[in-house]
């Protein structure tokens, strides 16, 4: 487990940096495309095992393309109130059981939890 | 559709076992026939309920008509068994909506192991009834007041769940498959509170998901936030100081490789260098710095220069977490560090590279600890990978002019 959230902060880190220094790069930048290249980094270093970074990788893919369609699935899940909130936050969780939705949420809180610490450490050595 | 019948004469219900199918079928085959004798044994009905889960075969029989399972459970020996014959009819529909339902769950109880086998013969005389008819099973689920059950086997499914049922809880279908789902689930709640912090002093199923549901929006309003300030930190690089000569490198990175230049040649700089080490992680990253970096400072080898680099970055950037680590190749790509990290290194099929030698200045945690942490860019493995191919061609076409030659 530990090797393998290693590997995880290995590449989330070469991803995130790259795309800040591509962001740098570029003339308008705000926090929210920080935010969208720390979780699509996030995702394409977890990779297509897991449902959640699946549902964030084919989000980012084709966001253009599906604005209608997401709403209308939040409105349909909206009405199930049994952990609504957690189908919420997890992403993809609208769509699963609730036995894989709980594997799903143990994975990506670890995931979040390693994002935090390297973009934490990230964000120390620059400001320093 | 077959009724297997089973009945046991040794049978007391004092100690109530649970068996499922699962541990029997194995030695299904084995067994040979001559379990009929058992069938009137003492009386004593044993109480089994199994359903299959390949409702695919059987969907057309099953979904319409309702499978009566007769327990016919006489309390006995013991007496301790539920007193008394009970008939659970139960109706099975909807059921390829639950995952549960479609795995084989069965339970029966038992004392003892003589029952296991007793059960093991009808098990394996109801495998060879397989091909029985519909109107054979209309007729057997009549007569199924002896203590029979009736089942739907077309071949032994392959995932059981293993249900252990205590006196007086049910043992139907329905009741079982919420059972495994049930303990299914809270695992998952176990392995989820001991994820989240503080997430196990609280009882009961509803807060401890909001207590989730709290770690997780937290989580994810800290990226957003470290997401703005770095957003910030990015833009303010925008205007790097440039003095190495490197479209490469923009922004910070550059005053880095400048100011350690600098402090190179003044050892009075060195403060600037220290300052870039991880403030938690201050008094150990700066006392293994100054242990063997100091004397460097003063060297200016180029060498020495990327080696310093490699141990700043990666005491910074690994901060309170041993094990994050960093591409430093991706970060900044001086010739000579290159030059150093590929030289005297061999990779792994991973592209993790492994250093030869380590210098004596370093302490060997210390080393070990650069060692699993430093990761190439792919491309870099790619060209250097190019590179020794290129080294073969020569050899290979060096040989075959020689060859020739002679």
């Amino acid at each position: 487990m530990t090797t393998r959230s290693s590997i995880i902060r290995t590449r989330f880190a070469c991803r995130f940096l790259h795309s800040l220094r591509k962001l740098n790069q570029q003339e308008k930048t705000n926090s929210r495309r920080v935010k969208h290249a720390a979780y699509a980094s996030m995702a394409s270093a977890v990779g297509s095992k897991r449902a959640w970074s699946r549902a964030v990788l084919s989000k980012i893919r084709n966001r253009s393309l599906n604005r209608n369609l997401l709403k209308k699935k939040k409105r349909r899940s909206s009405e199930e109130s049994e952990f609504g909130e957690l189908r919420k936050l997890v992403p993809g969780g609208q769509v699963m059981n609730f036995y894989n939705l709980l594997d799903e949420t143990a994975d990506y809180i670890n995931c979040l939890t390693s994002q935090v610490q390297v973009m934490k450490n990230i964000l120390n050595l620059l400001s320093t | 559709m077959d009724p297997p019948i089973i009945n046991e004469g040794s049978f007391s219900a004092a100690n109530p076992f649970s068996y499922t199918l699962a541990e029997i079928w194995p030695f299904a085959a084995a067994a040979n026939g001559g379990g009929n004798g058992e069938l009137g044994g003492g009386g004593l009905g044993l109480r089994m309920s199994s359903f299959t889960g390949l409702l695919e075969a059987a969907a057309n029989s099953i979904n319409e008509s309702t499978l009566t399972e007769q327990s016919g459970r006489s309390g006995g020996g013991g007496g301790a068994g539920g007193g008394g014959g009970g008939n659970v009819g139960v109706r099975k529909r909807d059921m390829n909506s639950e995952d549960d339902f479609s795995k084989f769950v069965s339970t029966s109880d038992a004392n003892d192991l003589d029952g296991s086998v007793a059960k093991r013969l009808k098990a394996s005389q109801s495998k060879e009834v397989n091909g029985a008819s519909k109107i054979e099973a209309e007729s057997s689920s009549q007569t199924a007041n002896k203590g029979t059950e009736q089942s739907s086997k077309p071949e032994p499914p392959k995932d059981y769940i293993h249900v252990r049922a205590r006196r007086g809880q049910a043992t139907d279908s329905h009741s079982l498959a919420e059972r495994a789902r049930r303990e299914k689930i809270s695992e998952r709640m176990k392995i989820l509170q001991d994820l989240v912090p503080g997430c196990n002093k609280v009882i009961g199923k509803a807060l401890v998901l909001d207590e989730i549901i709290n770690y997780i929006q937290s989580l994810q309003r800290q990226v957003e936030f470290l997401s703005m300030k770095l957003e910030a930190v990015n833009s303010r690089m925008n205007h790097p100081i440039e003095t190495y000569p490197s479209k490469d490198k923009p922004g910070r990175w550059n005053r880095i490789y400048v100011d350690l230049k600098h402090s190179m040649f003044q050892p009075s700089n060195f403060g600037v260098v220290e300052n870039l080490c991880h403030p938690k992680t201050g008094p150990r990253s700066t006392r293994s710095f100054k242990h063997h970096d100091y004397e460097k400072l003063c060297d200016t080898s180029e060498e020495c220069l990327t080696d310093l680099y490699a141990t700043i970055f990666l005491d910074a950037l690994s901060g309170p977490c041993e094990d994050s680590c960093i591409s430093v190749w991706s970060i900044l790509r001086p010739i000579a560090f290159l030059r150093k990290l590929l030289a005297p290194s061999t990779f792994d099929t991973t592209g993790m590279i492994f250093g030869t030698q380590a210098p004596r200045e370093y302490a060997q945690s210390e080393w070990l600890h650069m060692q699993r942490t430093l990761v190439l860019d792919p491309a870099a493995v790619f060209h250097y990978r190019r590179s020794i191919l290129k080294c073969v061609i020569i050899i290979i076409s060096s040989r075959i002019v020689c060859i020739i030659i002679v």
